[in-house]
């Protein structure tokens, strides 16, 4: 996977492109949530025995576009109560936390280790790469993280996931001050 | 409020990667089969950590089938053999934790956390008694 840092810098660039500025703290804390929630599934790899080959392992269901699904809609039957379902706006924000969940899914078949990814789970479980992954895989645990390694995986991860989230934020904020009044 | 957050998760992050391994040789095995597994893990540990090649060769079976490398390639024994004194002089030594073993018949698997350098992960092992022995069958992780 890459690192939960950097599955929250698409979060927060995702969120920027989004909000406009207007949106609350709770949609800013739900973005990072939706972004990382999919790793819960190493609780299970590290403590309950769960191998990731497995339907509930790590990169199985929880990193699949239908668990994505799933979660974007609980997310705004729970912190959304107050928008209009099938609205305009109910819509947008489904498909916006849908986006984001899926995202981490997405960049982790960019990775060049581990187990690849159940895109099609729940219905195989499959598990799937893109043809290009020049993303380091990162390593499960602290320890090595704070290693070589971690700094060989932050490095790919600078280059081809903070930088151009960098220069979205760069754009947007350009974009929008040419079209402040 | 953000800082508290991030802050708190931080701290559940930690307290998780503290105190995960213990040691297999904590492990009480509940039965007698589960004794013979947990004999045939320490000899594996002991093996790789010894660079003895012949002693881990002693504890796979004839027809094993046998994950390797970061591509998780699977390969037989008789393969396997021959790049087993490679792998074991390259790589650190490991360390066995807590297994979860489930015996039916004469099959049994054994989920066991391994902790070699900066890789700490979940290895199954397929294991196969005959002549009243267990051997391992194979493995994945």
């Amino acid at each position: 996977m890459p690192t939960i840092i950097t599955h929250s810098v698409v979060a927060g660039t995702s969120a920027y492109s989004f909000s406009s500025g207007k949106e609350s703290l709770k949609f800013w804390i739900l973005s990072i949530a939706c972004s990382t929630l999919p790793d819960a599934d190493v609780i299970g790899y590290r403590w309950l025995y769960i191998p990731p080959y497995h339907f509930l392992g790590h990169r199985g269901f929880f990193h699949s576009p239908f668990f994505a699904a799933l979660l974007s809609i609980l997310i705004i039957f729970i912190f959304y109560r107050k928008e209009v379902i099938f609205s305009n706006r109910w819509w947008k924000y489904v498909l916006y936390f849908f986006i984001l969940t899926a995202s981490h899914g997405l960049l982790d078949t960019l990775t060049n280790g581990g187990h690849g990814i159940a895109l099609l789970s729940p219905f195989t479980n499959s598990r799937y790469f893109f043809p290009w992954t020049p993303l380091e895989v990162s390593p499960l645990s602290i320890k090595g993280f704070l290693s070589q390694l971690g700094l060989v995986v932050f490095m790919s991860e600078l280059i081809w996931i903070w930088v151009p989230c960098f220069l979205i934020i760069v754009f947007l904020k350009i974009k929008r001050r040419k079209h402040t009044p | 409020m953000m800082v508290k957050h991030l802050v708190s998760a931080m701290v559940i992050t930690a307290m998780l990667s503290c105190g995960q391994n213990e040691p297999l040789t904590d492990y009480e095995p509940k039965s007698p089969q589960e004794r013979a597994l947990k004999k045939i893990m320490l000899d594996f540990q002991n093996g790789v950590n010894t660079k003895d090649s012949k002693k881990i060769e002693n504890l796979i079976h004839q027809n094993a089938a046998i994950m390797t490398g970061r591509d998780r390639q699977i390969i037989s024994k008789a393969d396997y053999i021959k790049i087993l004194p490679i792998r074991l002089a390259e790589n650190p030594p490991i360390a066995l934790g807590k297994p979860k073993m489930t015996v039916s018949g004469d099959k049994a698997e054994v989920k066991i956390y391994m902790a070699r350098g900066d890789y700490n992960g979940l290895v199954v092992f397929n294991m196969k008694l005959e002549n009243t022995r267990w051997y391992i069958q194979g493995w994945k992780y």
